[in-house]
């Protein structure tokens, strides 16, 4: 390497970056009048109050809204979050709170910020979302940009309602490290965060770009700090994990915290750590009301199970999924009772209906039998052709009320000659019902008074 | 007054004032690539790859220019097709090409290979009215660049 910089302009030579060789013929002068950072100057309360910001901006930096005169828009979305800063939107506010590149977009190019505490002090890796050329390509274009008339997506300013109202595909540039093997993309749709390398989930190549001065550009629509959620996503593989993305930030629940994503949810609480629940069983979880609900945390991760199966463990009840099946929700001594019995491998199979309330206890029916509970009896099984029977003659609120006992052999003798092999019972509070295995049927016992 | 670094050589015409740089690789063992940042105005010491920091300040008859070298291996890829250093006229200014866009301000963008080396040149111009004069001023500087192959 030749270096011949400028003896004479020690001040340029002062303001070099380490590594960086540097030539100037001007008289180096005072650069502290860069501006345009400032979003517009909204009225803070009006924007809060319409907004509802107020919360998210003192939580996120609170010291920094109440002391430093601004606006709510960098409290929250941090520098340039109006349209008139120039910048483009993030995703998750023009994209139901998705942190992934829209319909008709794909990545086209990245920059990191260092030291971003939105990525727990590392490098946070900004990433264009670029329109397509959908309708048509310019040729001999050496931009890697096509005519904004060809562009899947038209150019919009602002989005009311957040604080990030940048620009909505507008800017015609590519950084240039995404999918290159496409010579021409539209403007810039939006841009998507991650604390993952882009090249390690994206087509992107890994020549480095850096603009430090966006490291704190933000959406209300993204998480607004580095959290033990945070930390789990990046750990399973943030974006292409089998979470997905994040859809909107992190939200205050019963006693912890929760994260949605686009396949899941994590939920964290601070005994318990963060946890994921996935795909049809987040989706139950949160039908169930999710941690303020009857099944509180989860505190297992899911469990795959063979053909596509999994189960997720809960504070109170159990999840379970089968792609045949769906998911179904166990609570409380149901659950306990299943995965006392083996669970899904036990000889009860998965369940085919959900948690259900009966008379003064509740139940629920498995591919091959049903669990029934009340405070009185507690919890217990029955099997087979026996719970098919059970369940003809009114189950839990017919004439032989709750089991009382698990399935038995029944060694009375009455229907065996010695040296058979005993029938199997199942005792009720009003009643038996036994299979007899030689004639194939089950027999059902009224209790003696 | 004469830069030279990493394979590209440039003849600073009166007014410019240049910095450049060999990026730390992303990855350990891999090759550096240049980073070049040219303009009319004061190069600040922080500045985004693609002129943030300094497009702020560029005045109506300023110039920015970015020459940003990709990984070696991108080279091949159709977004590199071009060939050559290009050589920017008014028409290719748009105040829509550029990474954040301002007032008065005016982009043109190109990738090409040179030397078999990827580059993608950004240009910012102070003001899209001058672009013709702004695009003759850095068809100076371009002309007084050349682009040899990597060290």
């Amino acid at each position: 390497m030749t270096t011949r910089a400028p003896s004479s302009t020690q001040a340029a030579l002062a303001a070099l970056e380490p590594g960086e060789v540097g030539a100037s013929t001007l008289a180096q002068r005072a650069v502290d009048n860069v501006t345009g950072w400032l979003g517009r100057r909204t009225s803070r309360r009006g924007f809060l109050v319409k907004a509802g910001l107020l919360g998210t901006a003192l939580a996120v930096d609170p010291k920094g809204y109440v002391l430093r005169p601004g606006t709510a828009y960098a409290a929250v979305c941090g520098p340039g979050s109006s349209a008139g800063g120039g910048w483009t939107v993030f995703c998750a506010t023009i994209n139901d709170g998705a942190n992934a590149c829209p319909p008709g977009s794909i990545p086209a190019g990245w920059w990191k910020a260092d030291g971003a505490a939105l990525c727990g002090g590392k490098a946070r890796y900004i990433i264009d979302c670029n329109a397509t050329c959908a309708r048509c390509s310019t040729p001999g274009a050496r931009a890697g940009i096509c005519s904004s008339s060809c562009w899947s997506c038209s150019c919009e300013s602002g989005l009311p309602g957040t604080c990030d109202q940048r620009k909505v595909c507008c800017n015609a540039f590519r950084y240039g490290q995404c999918n290159q093997d496409v010579r021409q993309v539209g403007g810039v749709h939006c841009r998507i965060v991650s604390c993952r390398p882009p090249w390690e989930f994206e087509a992107c190549s890994t020549a480095p770009a850096t603009d430090n001065r966006t490291r704190d550009h933000n959406s209300d629509r993204l998480p607004q700090a580095f959290t033990a959620i945070s930390a789990h996503h990046l750990a399973m593989g943030e974006n292409v994990s089998i979470l997905g993305a994040t859809v909107y930030g992190e939200i205050a629940t019963a006693g912890g915290s929760a994260q949605r994503f686009q396949q899941g949810r994590i939920s964290f609480r601070s005994d318990l750590g963060p946890r994921e629940t996935v795909g049809p069983i987040a989706t139950r979880y949160v039908q169930a009301g999710a941690e303020a609900g009857l099944l509180g945390f989860p505190v297992s991760r899911p469990m795959p199970l063979p053909g596509g199966a999994s189960a997720s463990r809960f504070e109170r009840g159990r999840i379970c999924f089968h792609p045949a099946i769906g998911a179904r929700e166990l609570r409380n001594q149901v659950a306990t009772h299943y995965e006392s019995l083996g669970a899904e491998a036990g000889p009860l199979g998965f369940p085919l209906t959900g948690h259900e309330p009966v008379g003064r206890g509740a139940a629920a029916r498995f591919e091959r039998g049903r669990i029934s509970w009340s405070a009185q009896t507690g919890a217990h099984a029955t099997h087979g052709v026996i719970a098919t029977r059970y369940e003809e003659l009114g189950a839990e609120t017919g004439a032989l009320g709750f089991p009382v006992s698990a399935e038995q052999l029944d060694r009375s003798g009455v229907w065996k000659q010695p040296g058979e092999r005993p029938n199997r019972r199942s005792d009720f509070e009003n009643g038996s019902l036994v299979y007899d295995d030689r004639l194939r049927t089950v027999v059902l016992v009224p209790r003696q008074p | 007054m004469r830069l030279e670094h990493a394979g590209v050589v440039v003849d600073l015409p009166a007014g410019w004032e240049a910095r450049a740089r060999t990026q730390a690789p992303s990855r350990a063992g891999a090759g550096g690539n240049l980073l070049l940042h040219a303009a009319t105005v004061p190069l600040p010491p922080a500045r985004g790859d693609f002129g943030s920091g300094v497009v702020e300040t560029l005045g109506p008859d300023d110039v920015f220019v970015s020459l940003f070298e990709y990984d070696l291996e991108d080279a091949g890829k159709a977004l590199f097709a071009a060939s050559g250093l290009p050589a920017p006229g008014p028409s290719d200014f748009s105040t829509a090409v550029l990474q954040r866009t301002q007032r008065n301000h005016s982009g043109a963008q190109f990738f090409f290979t040179a030397s078999r080396r990827p580059f993608c040149l950004h240009v910012v111009l102070g003001s899209h009215s001058r672009r013709a004069a702004g695009a003759a001023t850095v068809g100076r500087l371009l002309a007084a660049t050349t682009v040899g192959a990597r060290p």
